[in-house]
């Protein structure tokens, strides 16, 4: 890196202590530290969701599985951008109304305190290891920039600035640099797709290089034999709704917004921003298996290049916002983590601790999830093979259980009692790490021709098996939750029970301009849902169809995505 | 030839920014001009 590099990067993540610390003076009671005070608006939780959403993972992890697979794995974010559509529109607006500030404490109000230290446990680890994930996505991505092998140099750098803003100035100091984030990260993405284009003759050439080199695959949305094909979408859209839903950094950043209308706005806008978005990691990434082909790492391809093709100067730039893109995602995912453990674990063993004394427990809490972050870093990610593996490996086996209780059976169904969803979690977790033991050993299961119909000759079962394990763990759990609850006494109608209940009905009655109706009452609303379902409908006829290589699968998916967002974007911006 | 696939990506990502600039700011402005009154009270 030159000089007026390393002066750039300084500068910026200057600027972001600054702004971070700044925020630390409006941190005067609880609220202001886990929610913002219940102030954001909706293009500044736009930002803030985005912002939290796209990190290095996206710039180098899915680049490099787009280098080696082509662009199927852009489904990972589009899919999460519709679920973001959905979750905005139906599902968390309720949780808003309840005035919540994490997932695990609605599932104390719904079955009991235990299942909320559980989880409250279960998910700041778990959180700790996503951040410990893009950690080394960022670390792996600056060690082939400049050269410097040391790991303990990149996490110290990436990871300290965040974590003091975010002990210091919590949920407030989060949003405000996420939106100025969002801004640095977007402009460095600017910069690198002209450069990449241009580098590989731009589009038409690109087309045609990667045709002639036996590459077109690379360039279909939906395919039927490739490692992100038809079935990966299918696990995605389970696995991002439940993202979309229960993900603690993404609702978090909800709960601060000022009213449960801004919470649908701001979500539905930042599922329809990012989606172009995607493109700008994404296209790249193909343009550099045209420019760098045969690199063994995936991960180490957008790094080389930008060591390569960058000039001094444009290279600062772009790093600054990687750099955004990484301290976005981590403040928010550790002010996530030091909220589920201070209130859903601590609070919920010392019920009579002071607020004050909460406050020091939620920062203290924020720097040692830090710490914990570094030392998974380098523990345990650094063992698998690509960081977009290691994540959708974890997260499909322990996350769909927790979907299934907290919002399929938790919002809907009144029978379900907290033996029901321990034993349904349990279940799906375990039927989810058995599926992904069994198809990572690679059976030979060619003697079914159905096998053969759907997955084309040849299949290498080891690289699904993460999808077969996430719908594995959300059948187990959708089938066991309620078999389960059977065989205990139907849950009393608590005070808490009767507050969903009463979320439920403002969401149908929805009175004043601060709410959205569940269901639309006006023509205009009412086109809008009406445009998400065939939108949806479309998506998922494309997708499906994949399996048997419709000729037009692609356009089905592409297409009935794009009708989806113009209905929510209609719907939300109604009754 | 214009390549207009790659320049009319790039010019939505530019429109969501220049937005995402304007907006905000904005947005901003009127929240502190909101805790202030709060603040009054």
């Amino acid at each position: 890196m030159a000089l007026v590099d390393v002066a750039l990067v300084l500068s910026f993540l200057a600027l972001m202590f600054l702004a971070g610390i700044y925020f630390s003076r409006w941190i005067k009671e609880a609220d202001d530290f886990y929610v913002a005070s219940r102030q954001l608006t909706p293009f500044i939780l736009a930002a803030t969701i985005t912002a939290t959403n796209v990190n290095m993972y996206s710039f180098v992890g899915q680049a490099g599985a787009a280098y080696k697979s082509g662009l199927g794995i852009i489904w990972h974010t589009w899919v999460g951008n519709m679920a973001l559509v959905f979750s905005g529109i139906f599902v968390v607006p309720i949780l808003r109304r309840l005035m919540i500030r994490t997932v695990p404490e609605f599932l104390e109000m719904r079955y009991n305190r235990h299942i909320r230290l559980f989880i409250g446990l279960v998910w700041a680890f778990k959180l700790c290891f996503w951040l410990a994930v893009i950690l080394m996505a960022a670390t792996t991505a600056a060690q082939g920039i400049t050269g410097v092998s040391n790991p303990w140099i990149w996490f110290t750098a990436f990871a300290v600035i965040a974590i003091i803003y975010s002990a210091v100035g919590g949920a407030w100091a989060v949003s405000m640099t996420d939106t100025i984030q969002f801004v640095f990260m977007l402009g460095g993405a600017l910069i690198v797709l002209p450069v990449a284009m241009s580098a590989v003759g731009w589009m038409p050439n690109l087309l045609h290089t990667l045709r002639a080199g036996g590459m077109s695959e690379h360039l279909k949305f939906i395919t039927q034999g490739q490692e992100f094909n038809w079935l990966f979408i299918v696990s995605m859209i389970l696995l991002s709704t439940k993202w979309a839903c229960v993900d603690q950094a993404i609702l978090q950043r909800a709960f601060g917004a000022r009213d449960p209308r801004t919470v649908a706005k701001g979500m539905v806008l930042s599922g329809i921003i990012t989606t172009p978005f995607a493109f700008l990691w994404i296209m790249p990434a193909l343009a550099n298996a045209v420019l760098l082909p045969g690199v063994d790492r995936p991960d180490m391809v957008m790094p080389m290049f930008f060591a390569r093709y960058l000039a001094p100067g444009v290279l600062g730039l772009v790093m600054c916002g990687l750099l955004a893109s990484q301290m976005s995602t981590i403040s928010a995912d550790i002010n996530s983590v030091a909220t589920l453990f201070t209130s859903d674990v601590y609070h919920n063993i010392f019920r009579k601790a002071s607020p004050k004394h909460l406050l020091k427990v939620v920062r203290g809490a924020t720097l040692a999830s830090g710490a914990l972050m570094i030392l998974f870093a380098y523990y345990v990610v650094s063992r698998f093979e690509g960081v977009v593996q290691a994540n959708l490996t974890i997260v499909g086996i322990v996350d769909m259980p927790v979907f299934v209780i907290t919002i399929v059976y938790g919002l809907f169904s009144r029978r379900t009692n907290w033996q029901g969803a321990i034993g349904g979690y349990i279940l799906g977790a375990t039927a989810g790490a058995w599926c992904f033991k069994y198809f990572s050993g690679n059976p030979d299961l060619s003697a079914y021709p159905i096998v053969h119909t759907l997955f084309g000759p040849n299949v290498m079962w080891d690289q699904w098996a993460k999808s077969l394990a996430t719908l594995a763990s959300t059948f187990a759990a959708l089938v066991g939750t309620p078999l389960v609850s059977a065989f205990f006494p139907r849950p009393a109608i608590t005070k808490d029970a009767q507050r969903i209940l009463g979320a439920f009905k403002s969401a149908v009655a929805a009175t004043s301009d601060e709410e959205i109706h569940l269901l639309p009452v006006t023509r205009r609303g009412k086109l809008g849902l009406a445009l998400m379902a065939v939108g949806f409908l479309a998506f998922l006829f494309g997708v499906l169809s994949g399996s048997v290589a419709f000729g037009a699968a692609s356009q089905f998916a592409v297409g009935g995505m794009l009708v989806f967002f113009a209905g929510g974007l209609i719907r939300v911006y109604s009754d | 030839m214009f390549d207009w696939m790659t320049w009319g990506i790039w010019g939505i990502g530019f429109g969501i920014l220049v937005v995402w600039i304007i907006v905000p700011i904005r947005e901003f402005k009127q929240m502190l001009k909101r805790l202030h009154e709060r603040k009054d009270e």
